[in-house]
């Protein structure tokens, strides 16, 4: 799956609201449905979530003037709307309860997808999703998604030291997991 | 591992999946939201009928009770109608708390900083403040009679049992020094439009740096070269000028200057700044209400790398891309839990490229700590769910953020920097 490239911005000027948000759907729907679960780790609710990006972004569509690329406003409702449901009591809920099910299902589906159990490239991604949020999250958009760290400051309304540190702490618990989980040094 | 990441995209999305994920099925479902959301859009606006119904009723009311009030007062006689006029009082005068004057020889800095406390039952006027310069020859130095100790277009308001502290630096090349120099040289005045809400004349006088090491109150009769007078807006930190502070610097320090090629060794960075101190085991947190400063392990932002060497001793790691760019200090710490669970930890400071403190954080998994900081730093200025609690001060606009994070166990990550914009970190990003 090839990443949009970062200066890429959609002109959707001179559409109407249903072409521009079918449009939007075949553009960035993949990438952003991807992102969410990367967030969430389940899929009905990346994709209950996506939808809700979306329907969100057909109610702003008059209000986006293009002064901002496209793709990081999708991207900031995308992200918005998955930690929304991330502090959401009914994620927490399942989270307690449903921890080891979720697991279970998810290391299935990537079984399903004809991954090598335990090859580095599944260990890493282990340990990424293992991550906490905030973590995980600087090292999605960073090395995931390709953002700069000023894209990032952007995207998540942080000052840029903020997003060095958690991004060099981030790295260092990523380093210390995927170790733990097997993976060589 | 750092290879991999190199490639975290198509590892992602492999691990993902390999066939796409956004199926016409979505499509299909986003779609017909949409056409929900936009069919139930008039019949959701009927439904909330309560409102205009209540606005309606409000408005009949008022038009009711202003027709009896105008007639009321028709019909009143003139001379049974009292005009009264509202009275307003305000604090007519302030009570000095505290004030010190520093004067830091080596570096030619000289920091008026103190305190005014409302005591009064009232708020009070909008004021200024000024330090006035009562002697020629300082005034002369300073190429002025006064100093604003704020920007000018500042006013504050104290409310009752409120404090206004200041802190102003400048650069005072004085030559020789002696204890006379800065004698009733100093007068803090608060002022308003047209009185005086409190004056006085700073008695207290400090030298610190100064060859008796261990005294601040020493006077220095080093000849010093003539120069002239700079004025600094930037608020130095009144740690480095703190005397148990100054009992652990050496006597006669080389600076770490821009000039030099490389970063001193270990070897260097000892005589220079004495032993290592690392790791350290606690990092105190605190808040200086007067100076409106939040001190990690005694330090704050806008602090020299000098005067933060000089306090924590040697670094363990120094990170500098070049030197156009900010620069990155790390001091290794361990910290643990209630159960001593150790974790290794960094304390780490980020320069800006004018060699100043403008970013701290560090991890602790202590705790109580984390328990007493709280006590200390008082009312929170915004906490999320996410277990982030925002300490913040206007004045100086320095945010202070402990967060706790959730992995297997709870630890804080603390972050101190500064912001003109704390209302960011309460709202959402959309």
């Amino acid at each position: 799956m090839e990443n949009q490239g970062l200066q890429e911005n959609v002109n959707i000027t001179g559409m109407s609201k249903d072409d521009a948000i079918i449009f939007l759907m075949n553009t960035y729907g993949e990438e952003i449905k991807r992102l969410v679960y990367t967030f969430v780790k389940n899929w009905q609710h990346a994709e209950d979530i996506t939808q809700d990006v979306f329907v969100t972004l057909y109610t702003k569509l008059d209000t986006f003037r293009g002064q901002s690329a496209i793709r990081s406003w999708i991207y900031s409702i995308a992200i918005n709307r998955s930690k929304d449901f991330l502090k959401s009591w009914s994620y927490r809920k399942l989270a307690f309860t449903d921890k080891f099910s979720n697991d279970q299902k998810d290391s299935a589906h990537s079984a399903e997808d004809g991954v090598i159990a335990n090859s580095e490239d599944q260990l890493l991604y282990e340990a990424v999703l293992s991550l906490s949020i905030k973590y995980r999250e600087v090292i999605l958009l960073h090395y995931y998604k390709d953002f700069s760290i000023r894209e990032i400051c952007d995207l998540l309304t942080l000052n840029e030291s903020t997003v060095k540190t958690r991004l060099s702490r981030a790295r260092k618990i990523l380093q210390e997991r995927y170790i733990e989980l097997g993976g060589e040094r | 591992m750092e290879k991999q990441l190199k490639h975290l995209d198509q590892i992602i999305d492999k691990q993902i999946s390999e066939a796409p994920v956004f199926t016409s099925k979505d499509k299909q479902n986003i779609l017909a939201a949409i056409k929900n959301s936009s069919i139930n859009q008039p019949l959701r606006q009927k439904r909330k009928t309560f409102v205009p119904r209540l606005l309606t009723a409000a408005l009949f009311a008022g038009i009711i009770f202003a027709s009896y009030t105008m007639i009321d007062s028709y019909l009143t006689p003139d001379t049974a109608t009292e005009i009264k006029k509202p009275e307003v009082k305000y604090a007519q005068e302030l009570t000095q708390a505290s004030s010190k004057l520093t004067y830091e020889v080596d570096t030619q800095k000289l920091t008026i900083e103190g305190t005014v406390n409302n005591t009064t039952a009232y708020t009070s006027e909008p004021f200024k403040a000024r330090v006035k310069i009562l002697k020629e020859d300082v005034a002369a130095l300073l190429e002025s009679k006064s100093l604003a100790l704020d920007d000018n277009s500042t006013n504050h308001i104290l409310r009752p049992d409120e404090s206004y502290s200041f802190n102003k630096v400048v650069t005072l090349d004085m030559g020789i020094v002696d204890e006379n120099t800065f004698k009733d040289a100093f007068e803090v005045e608060l002022y308003t439009e047209d009185k005086t809400l409190t004056s006085f004349v700073i008695k207290k006088i400090e030298f610190i740096n100064t060859p008796n090491e261990g005294s601040t109150e020493t006077i220095v009769e080093e000849p010093i070269p003539n120069g002239k007078p700079i004025e600094e807006q930037t608020k130095d930190p009144v740690t480095a000028k703190d005397p148990k502070q100054d009992t652990d610097q050496k006597q006669e320090q080389p600076k770490v200057t821009d000039d030099k090629p490389k970063e001193p060794t270990l070897e260097e960075l000892e005589q220079k700044y004495g032993k290592k101190k690392t790791p350290f085991r606690n990092v105190p947190v605190e808040s200086r209400i007067q100076a409106n400063q939040f001190y990690l392990n005694g330090i704050t932002l806008g602090m020299t790398k000098e005067g933060t060497l000089n306090i924590l001793g040697p670094y363990d790691k120094y990170q500098s891309e070049d030197e156009s760019t900010e620069s990155w200090a790390v001091w290794n710490m361990v910290t643990a839990d209630k159960n001593l669970i150790e974790n290794a930890s960094e304390y780490s400071i980020t320069y800006s490229v004018n060699q100043k403190v403008n970013y701290i954080s560090f991890f602790t998994l202590h705790n109580s700590f984390v328990e007493e900081w709280e006590k200390t730093l008082g009312e929170p200025y915004h906490s999320t769910e996410y277990g982030e609690t925002y300490y913040y001060f206007e004045d100086t606009k320095q945010m202070l953020c402990l967060d706790a994070v959730y992995e297997g166990f709870k630890h804080y990550e603390v972050t101190l920097w500064t912001t003109d914009n704390p209302e960011e970190y309460k709202a959402d990003v959309e």
